[in-house]
């Protein structure tokens, strides 16, 4: 008997923890499109995420596959740029995404997306409007 | 389409995995514990054709897969001996191997981990952050791309992992045609399934009264799909380190014999694999059966270890070799490993290391499961599950040994590591506390 009530002392509590986790999971993915979390925790299908999709969509539209494209974001708190970063990479694979704070990304970057910095530089040409962020070809001296 | 195909793919590696696992079946392995092995003999031979294709410079294709593979399958088919017929056990006749409430808990936790995984809400970020890019690379380049991982600006893509998961998402999306998330994310739910039905075979083989095995299948699936669902575990290749402990309880709690080493060997080649952990993983399993073949022997038989211990070790290692020796030339030639990662060690961290730990242990998304590895020292009493509770704590230790050396913010590493490390044991221990809790004589 009392290995029984153990067992089902231990069942009632995953079962509880399951539950809670369960409803937990259910609310956030109902208000999904609402969710403004900082990049370390961004999930599919949120809005940030989708920002970031449409202007990852048009910069796919302009820039060949296998170039060298460099990536610019605001710091923030959590390591937001880094985060914003992975994504990136992630959502084109078939790029060479460079950070632009890599010393690489003076030699390599072929391309530069501005994620709402407003970062300038001679060589940086514009490209054609891109959706929630700028698109720039740099010009090579 | 992507996730039939996905489907379709562990099942075809199933299948072809089946054609090599004729000895490596025991007669009393029932049907399910019989295509987890299966499906890890097919991974690692879909591994090998891979690495083989990309290092003859062959794209990887339709095609040139079908080509590498179904030779081989045909071939294994007609050449390797057939598993055993299935002997059924009178545990089994008395109903032990129905299905149950226990069961039924199990299901729904599985199919809640795999809605939530399939909707993509539960993506883990590490699939975004290395897994996937990676698995879309390899799509893109149609091969293991060294240039790419080896790129000093692509450090946190963990370039000098092993690449087996990868090469499964690359592969799902060759068939597909895209690169689809939902579908790899049903590859993780493959390892989840296939991590219960191995538990539920362990308490069935070990005996376990239908009260007993029910609660505890029940407790195993609803503790990792809360931890799944909470600390977002969908796409995780740290299911396969949880599924390949699992998967070596069966052979670790059963008496030795050719071929439950053989098992071992399986199992460890699939954890070393999958990620780094599981490499280390394998290794304790390898040591911890060949300590079960030899300490015995020590004394009454001494010649044994110089006469025989080698042929044992071949049939424990060899597997594991295979897959390690290719995997470390392609880290040390195609310069992947990243040199900041391990250190001196340093004792001063443990008064950083131990609250960190008492917080991870209390993390929100683990709802206070983890502490059932204080049942761990316990576990070392019962003479059969000794085995299985020292690679527990191997392993452990050496994820302690990895936060006193790593080169890195101590406190952050283990605050974020730390929850899914405990998803390596928890599921083990927890069955293995069933297994402990035997009345009736086992049958392994």
């Amino acid at each position: 008997m009392p290995r029984k009530l153990i067992l089902g002392l231990a069942l009632a509590w995953c079962l509880q923890a399951f539950l809670s986790e369960l409803s937990l999971g259910l609310g956030g993915y109902d208000t999904r499109r609402e969710h403004q979390m900082t990049p370390a925790f961004w999930r599919f299908g949120t809005a940030p995420v989708r920002q970031l999709e449409q202007c990852l969509a048009d910069v796919r539209a302009n820039v060949p596959p296998g170039s060298f494209v460099a990536f610019t974001s605001p710091s923030g708190a959590g390591q937001a740029d880094f985060f914003r970063l992975r994504w990136v990479a992630y959502r084109l694979p078939e790029m060479e995404v460079i950070p632009l704070y890599s010393p690489s990304a003076a030699q390599y970057a072929q391309y530069l997306i501005d994620y709402r910095t407003g970062f300038q530089h001679s060589l940086l040409e514009p490209m054609r409007p891109v959706r929630n962020c700028k698109l720039y070809r740099v010009r090579r001296p | 389409m992507s996730l039939i195909v996905a489907l379709a793919l562990t099942l075809l590696l199933g299948l072809l995995g089946s054609r090599f696992t004729g000895r490596l079946v025991r007669p009393e392995d029932g049907a399910l514990y019989r295509a987890v092995l299966g499906l890890f003999a097919g991974c690692l031979v879909f591994h090998a054709a891979m690495v083989l294709l990309d290092a003859a410079g062959i794209p990887w294709s339709r095609l040139s897969l079908f080509a590498a593979l179904v030779p081989v399958g045909l071939l294994a088919h007609a050449l390797l001996p057939r598993a055993p017929e299935r002997v059924t056990q009178p545990l089994d006749a008395g109903g032990w191997g129905r299905w149950g409430w226990g069961d039924n808990l199990a299901l729904f936790a599985l199919l809640a981990f795999a809605l939530f995984s399939l909707a993509l809400w539960i993506v883990m970020p590490d699939f975004v952050y290395h897994w996937g890019v990676k698995g879309a690379r390899f799509f893109y380049d149609r091969s293991i791309d060294y240039a790419y991982l080896s790129r000093g600006w692509n450090w946190p893509i963990n370039p000098d992992y092993p690449t087996m998961l990868a090469e499964i998402y690359a592969s799902v999306a060759l068939f597909a045609g895209r690169f689809d998330e939902s579908a790899m994310m049903l590859i993780g739910v493959v390892w989840v399934a296939a991590m219960l039905v191995t538990v539920r075979e362990t308490l069935r083989q070990a005996g376990a009264e239908r009260f007993v095995r029910q609660a505890a299948i029940a407790v195993v699936a609803l503790s990792v799909a809360t931890f799944g669902l909470g600390h977002i575990m969908g796409g995780a290749a740290d299911w396969m380190i949880v599924l390949a402990l699992i998967a070596a309880l069966p052979p670790l709690l059963a008496p030795l014999s050719r071929t439950t080493d053989l098992q071992i060997g399986l199992v460890g080649a699939f954890a070393a694999a999958s990620k780094t952990e599981g490499v280390v993983l394998a290794a304790f399993l390898i040591l911890v059966q060949l300590a079960r073949h030899a300490l015995p022997r020590v004394w009454r038989e001494p010649g044994w270890l110089w006469r025989e211990s080698w042929k044992t070790g071949l049939r424990l290692g060899l597997p594991a070799a295979a897959v390690v020796l290719p995997w470390l030339a392609a880290v040390r030639f195609q310069h992947l490993y990243h040199p900041l990662k391990s250190g001196p060690f340093d004792w001063e961290r443990a008064a950083v290391i131990g609250p960190a730990l008492l917080r991870v242990f209390q993390i929100d998304s683990w709802h206070q499961i983890p502490w059932c590895l204080v049942l761990v020292p316990l576990l070392w009493l019962d003479r059969r599950v000794r085995p299985v509770a020292a690679v527990v704590t191997l392993q452990a230790l050496f994820y302690l040994y990895v936060y006193f050396t790593a080169q890195a913010d101590v406190e952050y590493l283990v605050l974020t590591s730390g929850p899914r490390l405990l998803l390596h044991l928890v599921p083990a221990v927890l069955t293995l506390g069933a297994v402990a809790f035997r009345w009736k004589s086992p049958v392994i």
